[in-house]
């Protein structure tokens, strides 16, 4: 009997081997974010990795991961896929940079994989079967708006091929993303809408909102260290911006239920992680490190302060540059100040080295060290008294994000304390003093778009792309898409950096073809440290055929955004963190080093005015030219078919009778 | 104002000359788009070389087909072929002397070879060969001529109609008979064809051989045939395709293009013994009903109106026409600004401009033609017509 079981048992667990061989780990995540102009940014993520191979065609029992994604990648030989649909234009000046930025409208990029030999009739199809899946108008994409960039979109996943013609990018700037779009997404989740984050995801909030992306990543990553098996991996992002300032009266607080009048009660059961990070990185972290602008310490009240401490008299003169951050704060204990002083000591000591010198110089030269740490510690008070989140986090997680140093406080819905006191996580944030919104931080790479001009006839696009790095000059790759009827004249392609000519070390155009294929400009540009870049090119609007405009034609044509892509040096140092660990906000793009990190920004799309025909003349107009030819037709034809003669005198015989009748009636002689 | 320019500004890209599809002008046969970019001034004085190459080129051409109209009258007044009261009507020496310098300077001086050479048009180029080819054929040289003559319907595909009156002028300066029964006339045509399709060979291969590949057809010949490119210029065909239904569109493509041949071969058996006026009213047929018309094409067949002042006492209505095109010209700019730029009108009123002038042009030339034909129709029965009964008669087409 007990080997029967043994036996019984031992078979269980050969049939559960292979499950357990090939897990599905679902994670999610949510970042929110309080963005510089008093909006927040709220990141939801759901990431579900499958050891499984999709390729070989010998999966066919689906668990987490979506049957109908995964079925378009084994069947059509996808080997990446990025789609976004975006609805509003995420303001990268204003807000920073973005975790994933995706370009107003529809945006699809696919790596296909070496096997597959038509790759136009696969992406045809691809598009045509997403537009089904999401409900999107993708398949609007065909050759006229399809690019193949040789440089600026890279696989993010496994498999370092870059033979670019497996490669297919398409924008559709016109597509309005709706709820129609958000529903079937919510429903490639493993637990829809019904529990986890996603209980969030209602559509009436989200919408009613700045800025609304969703996203989906297909890509093959590895499955260890090691990397000797391919595992897939599915990103579900959704990005949403609220203006709090707007709907809060007036006020920057915020909380989980006003922004989507839901709270969280728990976690997705299926999922093996899930958790809420709340951004509260202190937001005056580029002054401290903005070397062009070194923050100017009053020397006189510190010098005050330090005479009492340490009782030695000091002359101090006034500062000569107002004193920025010492406004509206008062001081610390300097007990405190003294206990932290020699941590903070050498961690910062670099800091202000040698920006103090001309007000401390000869006067205190004794305590200048000193002087910087108190001011040092000044500073992280007042950061730390900024903001207030409640319920007060688990935990704290720091981390390097994007070349800055960001503090998250961390609620993990899996933990079985977050529910103990309440039934529900409503996670609020309080400001406790007004923001100094004068000084937002700008990023360091952003870019503006605009088209110029005026009239019907021609017309300029310009990018202005700015590097407000203080001291590194770093390269960009710009990629511009325009649809074919904007005739782009490439001798006129001008960019100016500071004044001077700057020339792309790397060029790549195709001209357009009418009806068929977009114009594709692809750039290397060096972005020397501290400059704004203008890149113009001038264009010639095309007349369409009536039938080609889309319905109210005067509205416009949209050009989908121009594409930068760039590693951008980080200003703090970044360590080595594990990709798979890391959450959310290590993002799909792999960095090399520690120096630089990726940004993908997407500018403006623009809206371009076309001269339209009078589309109700269709027929006028095929009569009147006809005619115009028929009268050519009709005059030529008199001349080459007649000879000339004299005029007989028979001509008119029967006028003549006429006349006499109505003569004789009259009394009058006949003719 | 509407042109078919920005050709050259397009050539000067360093990509145009793979795949462009607009160069019209496959910038591999020549080496201008490679001189037009170092600056605006070379560029417009190039332009103007080519003006005015073409204003000496006509000079030389009309100098000599005066010399040539003049033996002929001469010997047909000696065969009395006229009749006997057409002395006024005879051209006289003196009348013919300023002739060519006024059909150089009504070329050099038109607004609208101005007004093309100022907006860059390489339509300027095209009237240079077109002139080199008029004057190669008026000299005789059957074989300049066929290369000219190659050279204008490499450019533009077009000039293939003026094959046939180079060759009656050419046969007819042989002294060989258009008779279709007769060998003489054969071998000649064969000759001259060959002579031609030998020249159109040897330009494209070369040009395919420095672009290596053979992409320029479709792209040049596609792109004059099918129409593609609807810009607004002042021919027929922009508003109509962009009005055109789908599904006919293919069909009035095909009538449209038929009829800029089409008037060839009525016009040849009509006009055999004077190619030359056959040659004007073909040039200004397809400047007409050419797919990209510009006005440089305009100007090189007026330049041709001096040549016919002798027509003038049988012109009918000349003054319509003549308002007509001098209207619509000053109309052009205006509606084109009011419709693109000021946005107070559409696209309808530039298009009756262009209606408008399209019907002035055609009145014109079909007042020339009704002009000479009378006037030939006078040298042979005499200037005072009359009836049977004696009275005076009026003459009439019939």
């Amino acid at each position: 009997m007990a080997a029967v079981a043994a036996v019984v048992l031992l078979l269980l667990l050969a049939a559960a081997g292979p499950g357990r061989a090939r897990p599905d780990v679902l994670r999610e995540e949510l970042l929110l974010s309080p963005l510089p102009a008093g909006d927040v940014a709220a990141t939801f993520q759901f990431r579900t990795r499958w050891d499984a191979d999709l390729q070989r065609g010998a999966v066919s029992h689906y668990r987490l991961f979506p049957k109908a994604l995964g079925r378009l990648v084994a069947a059509l030989g996808v080997r990446e896929l990025h789609l976004a649909l975006t609805q509003g234009f995420w303001r990268t000046r204003t807000w920073g940079q973005p975790p994933l930025q995706a370009p107003a409208g529809a945006e699809l990029w696919v790596w296909f994989q070496p096997t597959v030999t038509d790759v136009d009739k696969a992406w045809k199809e691809l598009s045509n079967i997403l537009s089904g899946i999401f409900c999107a108008s993708l398949n609007f994409i065909d050759s006229t708006n399809t690019v193949i960039p040789t440089a600026s979109f890279k696989p993010l996943g496994l498999g370092n091929g870059t033979d670019h013609h497996l490669l297919r990018y398409a924008v559709l700037p016109r597509e309005v993303v709706c709820t129609e779009n958000l529903t079937p997404w919510k429903k490639l989740l493993p637990c829809g809408s019904k529990a986890g984050l996603a209980v969030l995801l209602r559509a009436e909030r989200l919408f009613h909102s700045s800025y609304h992306s969703q996203a989906v990543h297909i890509r093959p990553i590895c499955r260890d260290a090691s990397c000797l098996s391919v595992s897939w991996e599915l990103r579900q992002t959704l990005t949403v911006v609220f203006d709090s300032f707007a709907s809060g009266q007036g006020k920057k607080d915020w909380s989980l239920f006003r922004m989507f009048s839901r709270t969280l009660t728990d976690a997705c059961p299926l999922a093996s992680q899930s958790k809420v990070y709340v951004d509260i990185s202190p937001k005056n972290k580029v002054m401290l490190t903005d070397q062009r602008r070194p923050p100017a310490p009053s020397v006189q009240p510190l010098c005050v302060a330090l005479k009492h401490l340490t009782s030695i008299s000091c002359m101090a003169r006034p500062p000569t540059s107002p004193p920025g951050l010492m406004k509206g704060s008062g001081f610390l204990p300097l007990s405190k100040a003294a206990g932290m002083s020699v941590v903070v000591l050498t961690a910062l000591s670099w800091l202000l080295g040698g920006k103090g010198q001309g007000q401390s110089e000869g006067l205190c030269p004794a305590f200048t060290v000193t002087l910087r740490v108190i001011f040092i510690i000044h500073l992280l008070s007042q950061e730390k008294e900024l903001l207030e989140v409640t319920p007060p986090p688990v935990s704290l997680y720091e981390a390097v994000v994007q070349g800055e140093k960001r503090t998250y406080a961390v609620y993990d819905l899996l933990s079985p304390s977050l529910f103990n006191t309440s039934r529900s996580l409503n996670v609020q944030l309080k400001w406790t003093r007004p923001q100094d919104t004068s000084e937002l931080p700008t990023p360091v790479l952003h870019a503006h778009r605009y088209v110029s001009g005026y009239g019907l006839q021609t017309g300029e696009i310009s990018t202005l792309v700015y590097n407000t790095h203080p001291y590194r000059a770093f390269p960009v790759i710009l990629l511009e898409t325009v649809p074919w009827y904007l005739r782009l004249y490439v001798h006129t392609l001008t960019i100016i950096t500071k004044g001077k000519e700057n020339k792309p070390s790397y060029i790549h155009y195709q001209p357009a073809q009418d009806r068929r294929r977009p114009h594709l400009l692809e750039m290397l540009i060096q972005l020397p440290a501290n400059s704004i870049t203008k890149i113009t090119i001038q264009f010639e609007r095309a007349l369409l055929k009536w039938t080609e405009y889309p319905p109210d034609p005067n509205h416009g044509f949209y050009v989908g955004s121009s594409v930068l892509s760039a590693l951008v040096p980080s200003i703090i140092a970044m360590k080595e963190v594990d990709m798979e660990q890391s959450p959310l906000f290590t993002s799909l793009f792999p960095s090399s080093d520690g120096s630089s990190y990726f940004v993908r920004l997407y500018t403006e799309p623009l809206l371009v005015n076309l001269p339209t025909p009078d589309f109700s003349m269709p027929y006028n107009v095929i009569c009147l030219t006809c005619t115009v030819v028929a009268v050519c037709y009709g005059s030529f034809y008199n001349l080459l078919t007649r000879t000339f003669h004299v005029e007989e005198p028979s001509r008119g015989r029967l006028a003549k009778h006429l006349a006499n009748i109505i003569r004789k009636l009259r009394g009058v002689p006949p003719l | 104002v509407v042109e078919g320019l920005a050709l050259l500004d397009l050539g000067v890209s360093p990509y145009s000359g793979a795949v462009f599809h607009e160069v019209r002008l496959p910038s591999g046969s020549c080496s201008i788009p490679l001189l037009c970019p170092q600056s605006l001034c070379l560029c417009l004085a190039f332009l103007q070389i080519t003006d005015v190459l073409t204003a000496v080129a006509l000079y030389l051409a009309i100098q000599d087909f005066n010399k040539v109209v003049f033996k002929k009258q001469k010997l047909l007044i000696e065969l009395d072929k006229y009749a006997p009261d057409v002395a006024e009507l005879i051209q006289t020496p003196m009348e013919m002397h300023y002739i060519p310098l006024k059909v150089a300077l009504f070329y050099l001086l038109n607004p609208y070879t101005v007004m093309s050479c100022v907006a860059k048009s390489t339509c300027a180029i095209n009237n240079t060969v077109i002139a080199f080819f008029i004057l190669a054929t008026i000299k005789g040289s059957a074989f300049l001529s066929a290369v000219f003559l190659a050279l204008a319907t490499y450019q533009s595909l077009y000039p293939l109609t003026l094959f046939a009156p180079a060759l009656l002028y050419l046969l007819q300066r042989q002294f060989i008979p258009v008779k279709l029964k007769s060998k003489s006339f054969w071998l000649y045509t064969l000759q001259y064809a060959a002579l031609y399709l030998c020249n159109l060979v040897v330009i494209i291969c070369l040009s395919f051989f420095l672009l290596n590949s053979w992409d320029f057809i479709p792209s040049v010949y596609g792109f004059i045939l099918s129409v593609p490119d609807l810009t607004p210029n002042i021919g027929l065909f922009w508003y109509f395709f962009a009005e055109m239904f789908e599904h006919f569109s293919l069909f009035f493509v095909c009538v449209f293009q038929i009829n800029v041949f089409f008037y060839t071969i009525p016009l040849a058996i009509k006009l055999k013994e004077h190619p030359v006026f056959f040659m004007f009213v073909q040039i200004a047929i397809i400047s007409i009903f050419k797919s990209y018309p510009t006005v440089g094409d305009v100007a090189l067949y007026m330049a041709f109106l001096p040549l016919w002042s002798h027509l003038c006492r049988f012109l009918r209505n000349i003054f319509i026409p003549s308002c007509m095109l001098i209207v619509c010209s000053i109309l052009f700019p205006v509606l084109w600004y009011l419709w693109i730029y000021a946005g107070s009108a559409n696209s309808n009123f530039y298009y009756a401009i262009t209606l408008a002038f399209n019907i002035g042009q055609i009145q014109l030339i079909s007042d020339y033609f009704y002009a000479f034909l009378r006037r030939e129709y006078y040298l042979s029965h005499g200037l005072r017509l009359t009836r049977q009964d004696g009275t005076e008669a009026m003459l009439v087409l019939k």
